[in-house]
């Protein structure tokens, strides 16, 4: 059973899927202060599912994000340093809206940290759902 | 010196900030703010990202009462300003703490390398992020200054638009 959940609040959404052998995580809404402590957690899971079960990729779609605070950041410079540490062989995809400048500046630091771990991909829109 | 000329102003004072659903209410009335004054979608997109930050550090580290944020247009010689102020009081240990952090920000000749350095020293930290000041100037292009008159400290960010 996954340890991984999807999180659904009033401003803030994750949705989690692990297939064969990547997992992807698509944010939307508002990565603030509420969704801190809910991110945290998640990526925490996260690195557990990674260790378990032998990924080699994780997909970050923030495409629908709207903001992301520092400590979301955080969450996520924890994740890739603990990665790091660990010397897991993985790719982390975060794919950002080209539309949506601040999405790549707020990554490109992660993947000046982690150059090995990390590349940004940028795509027109986000995906409808159907 | 040329005076600058208000265009816009909007006002916030508080005698509490005390959780996130309020910092969420402030950053997004602020940016709202900006929205309507500034046609430009990255200017808006990244004065939202600065408001959150002095936003959560206004509820992070205040205390006591008056607290106050003030967003501004200003108009000088033609050219248009956009300037976001956060006032609060705070302890003299987080004033000396927060002075010497400021002091490292503002002075920093590059301060994209100054956040990657930040994110490097607080990677291994479980607890503690730091980077939101450091974010303002780096990746939000943002003017950074502060001053501080006893135990009030102001935090002032400015760009052009």
């Amino acid at each position: 059973m996954s340890l991984l959940k999807n999180i659904t609040l009033d401003s803030f959404g994750l949705e989690a899927r692990l297939e064969e052998d990547k997992a992807t995580l698509r944010l939307s809404g508002t990565g603030d202060m509420l969704a801190v402590e809910p991110l945290k957690q998640c990526l925490k899971a996260l690195q557990a599912e990674l260790a378990y079960q032998h990924l080699s990729r994780l997909d970050v779609d923030i495409r629908s994000l709207y903001l992301m605070n520092s400590s979301c950041i955080k969450a996520f410079v924890s994740m890739i340093y603990a990665l790091q540490t660990a010397e897991r062989e993985l790719t982390i995809e975060f794919v950002v809206d080209k539309n949506l400048s601040w999405q790549a500046r707020a990554i490109a630091p992660l993947e000046r940290m982690a150059p090995e771990l990390v590349r940004v991909s940028s795509y027109p829109e986000a995906p409808v759902e159907s | 010196m040329i005076e600058s000329t208000r265009r816009a102003t909007l006002l916030l004072t508080m005698t509490a900030f005390s959780n996130a659903r309020m910092v969420s209410a402030v950053s997004k009335l602020l940016s709202e703010f900006c929205r309507c004054l500034v046609d430009d979608p990255d200017v808006a997109a990244r004065f939202y990202m600065v408001a959150q930050e002095l936003a959560e550090n206004l509820m992070k580290y205040s205390s006591g009462s008056n607290i106050s944020v003030s967003a501004e247009l200003l108009s000088q010689d033609g050219a248009l300003t956009l300037r976001l102020e956060a006032r609060n009081r705070t302890t003299p240990e987080r004033l000396r703490a927060a002075e010497l952090h400021l002091r490292e920000l503002t002075s920093a000749k590059d301060p994209v390398a100054l956040y990657d350095r930040l994110i490097l020293e607080t990677a291994p930290k479980l607890n503690e992020s730091g980077l939101g000041l450091a974010r303002i100037r780096a990746e939000g292009g943002f003017n950074l200054n502060y001053r501080i008159d006893g135990d009030e400290l102001t935090v002032s960010v400015d760009t052009p638009v």
